[in-house]
């Protein structure tokens, strides 16, 4: 209240419609700030999107584990050796691409826990690839069928089993992380909102409140004013102490107001001194009026008093 | 009311409204230092979380309020019914456990070790040899080349929750049934029944070898770490910790710490390390 105490009107109704105008501005662009902002959770987007394509080289890099475990079981059992040297070239193509994805891999993923489960995931597959391209073709070229097979069915699976395994488990992890980041924007969007929901009360709020402070500013010294002229209309001049008025028009208008009641006072009280005056004077000149009219009756009297006197005194005298 | 009054009821609105927006934020920050609950596999509980559990509580000052080990089963249920933050379980998660969508991370492995009396003559066996033993096929050490005396197998208990026992079946029975056993409740007892026992033999991770006993080579493959980390010795099992969801908090403080190189080499004193 006090600061706007000294702030003209027109100010007033200036700063009233540019608080509005703000509010109506801040709520929007707060708005679609959050709203650019989820969308540029973007970055959440962004990572899914990675995780994704973590997801599907993984899932390429599990099926070519498999296909190169199914590949080397039939090079052990096929009886035909010129099949066998083209499963074993097979599987070195395998290899490479399985080598090829690992590295595509690693670079897909950021997190420890899943470089952590890749390494180990391809060390046991660099174990696996060495028998597969040394011990396996070694036992065979020793026409020893029993040795390979025991390798491809005994150490080879276990192998098989704890790289696909890993690789497993990261494509487990990243999915879970996946639903993680799409729940996580789901808090995101609902945070926004609420935020966006409690900047438009405050602000409104805010608006109101100092919109209704500048109104009362206005009409409260109109209010004392209308007041007072009420009773100078009904005649009551007498002086009034009118505790707050500020610097603005009405403030000043308040001032001007009284200063004019004060003159007024004055003004009808020297006339009713100057009144009671003259009907003073008015009075003595009656009161002397009336004593010259008395003397005037006495001289009169006291003349007719001389004439009859006369009269008795002497004949009557011969008047012209 | 006067101007002082709606004064104070206007900055009480505008505060209102701005702490009803900022409570989303306030929800996320903060460190979270909430104590974790721990339930599985003895295996891990023993070894690894008696000794991780204070480094990790030194370090990052979370405690952890509850340490179950009542097997890998057991702890991937009650991980799944939020009783317990964090599981663990020795063993591969089966492809029923994979369809509930669990998170994990493997921390090491372990090569679960073939245990017999020091005076045992025994100094290796193979996978046909341990599977006719389990199975009950074999019951006198004189058909392993040893003494006229009968073999006494001894697992833990056979409640279809151990991952031990699981694990044996998978890799060493190749998923034929357990024969006529000793059971004992804790893989450290088992071990600890052939001091007293020289006729026994029993399975568990290396980390519960007593004095009186001997791990022996399985196929020719002893349980090294080299052989334990290529896959080559047959009885290695992963080590798991789970938690429902992508950890976070607390949890996840500890998933990091155990992949920390100070964690793997907690894990490294018995076991297998994950990461080199």
């Amino acid at each position: 209240m006090i600061i706007f105490r000294d702030l003209k009107v027109r100010n007033k109704l200036l700063l009233l419609t540019l608080l509005v105008l703000g509010c109506v501005g801040g709520v929007i662009g707060a708005n679609l700030y959050f709203l650019d902002h989820v969308k540029v959770g973007g970055d959440m987007y962004e990572q899914i999107a990675a995780r994704k394509e973590t997801i599907a080289t993984a899932a390429l890099l599990a099926a070519d584990l498999g296909e190169i475990r199914g590949t080397l079981f039939d090079m052990v059992v096929t009886p035909s050796a010129s099949r066998r040297a083209r499963l074993g070239d097979e599987i070195q193509t395998l290899s490479e691409r399985v080598d090829s994805r690992f590295d595509q891999l690693r670079e897909q993923v950021s997190d420890e826990h899943t470089l952590a489960a890749l390494e180990d995931a391809e060390r046991t597959w660099k174990a696996f690839s060495t028998t597969a391209s040394r011990d396996v073709p070694e036992a065979l070229a020793r026409r020893d069928q029993q040795a390979a097979l025991e390798l491809v069915q005994g150490m080879q699976k276990r192998r098989y089993e704890r790289f696909s395994g890993q690789v497993e488990s990261v494509i487990a992890n990243a999915r879970m992380k996946i639903k993680e980041s799409e729940d996580s924007i789901a808090v995101a969007v609902s945070d926004s909102i609420r935020l966006s929901i409690g900047i438009s009360i405050g602000g409104v709020a805010l608006v109101v409140v100092i919109a209704f402070l500048i109104t009362l500013s206005i009409s409260r010294p109109l209010n004392v004013v209308m007041r007072l002229a009420q009773r100078v209309a009904a005649g009551d001049l007498r002086e009034v102490k009118i505790d707050a008025h500020g610097q603005d028009e009405i403030g000043r208008l308040t001032s001007m107001f009284q200063l004019m009641v004060g003159n007024l006072r004055t003004l009808v009280s020297g006339i009713a001194s100057t009144s009671l005056q003259l009907g003073s004077s008015s009075g003595q000149l009656s009161t002397t009026a009336h004593r010259q009219q008395e003397g005037a009756t006495e001289q009169l009297a006291a003349i007719e008093e001389t004439r009859s006197a006369l009269e008795r005194a002497s004949p009557p005298l011969r008047w012209r | 009311m006067t101007p002082n009054r709606l004064m104070v009821l206007g900055i009480l609105v505008v505060g209102v409204s701005l702490l009803v927006a900022c409570k989303g934020e306030e929800e996320k920050g903060n460190e979270d230092k909430t104590p974790l609950t721990y339930q599985g596999s003895s295996t891990i509980a023993d070894n690894i979380l008696t000794e991780a559990v204070p480094a990790f509580e030194k370090e990052t000052g979370i405690k952890f309020s509850k340490l179950s080990s009542d097997g890998s089963g057991e702890g991937f249920k009650a991980t799944m019914n939020g009783s317990a933050d964090i599981g663990g379980l020795s063993r591969r998660i089966t492809e029923e456990e994979k369809k509930q969508e669990i998170y994990h991370q493997i921390i090491g492995y372990d090569a679960l070790t073939v245990f017999v009396h020091v005076d045992n003559p025994l100094d290796g066996i193979t996978r046909t040899q341990l599977s006719g033993i389990f199975t009950g096929a074999i019951t006198n050490w004189s058909e392993l080349g040893g003494a006229d005396v009968p073999i006494e197998p001894v697992t833990e208990l056979l409640d279809g929750m151990r991952a031990t026992n699981e694990v044996f079946e998978h890799l060493a029975l190749e998923d034929a049934k357990f024969g006529k056993v000793t059971q004992v409740d804790r893989p450290r007892d088992c071990v600890a029944y052939i001091d007293t026992h020289p006729n026994a033999i029993a399975f568990a991770a290396l980390a519960f070898k007593t004095d009186k006993t001997k791990g022996i080579p399985v196929d020719g493959i002893a349980p090294t770490n080299v052989n334990v980390q290529s896959g080559a010795y047959l009885l290695s099992r992963p080590l798991i910790l789970i938690s429902k969801e992508v950890p976070k908090g607390s949890a996840k403080a500890f998933f990091e710490f155990m992949l920390s190189p100070k964690g793997q080499a907690i894990v490294a004193k018995k076991f297998v390390s994950v990461s080199q």
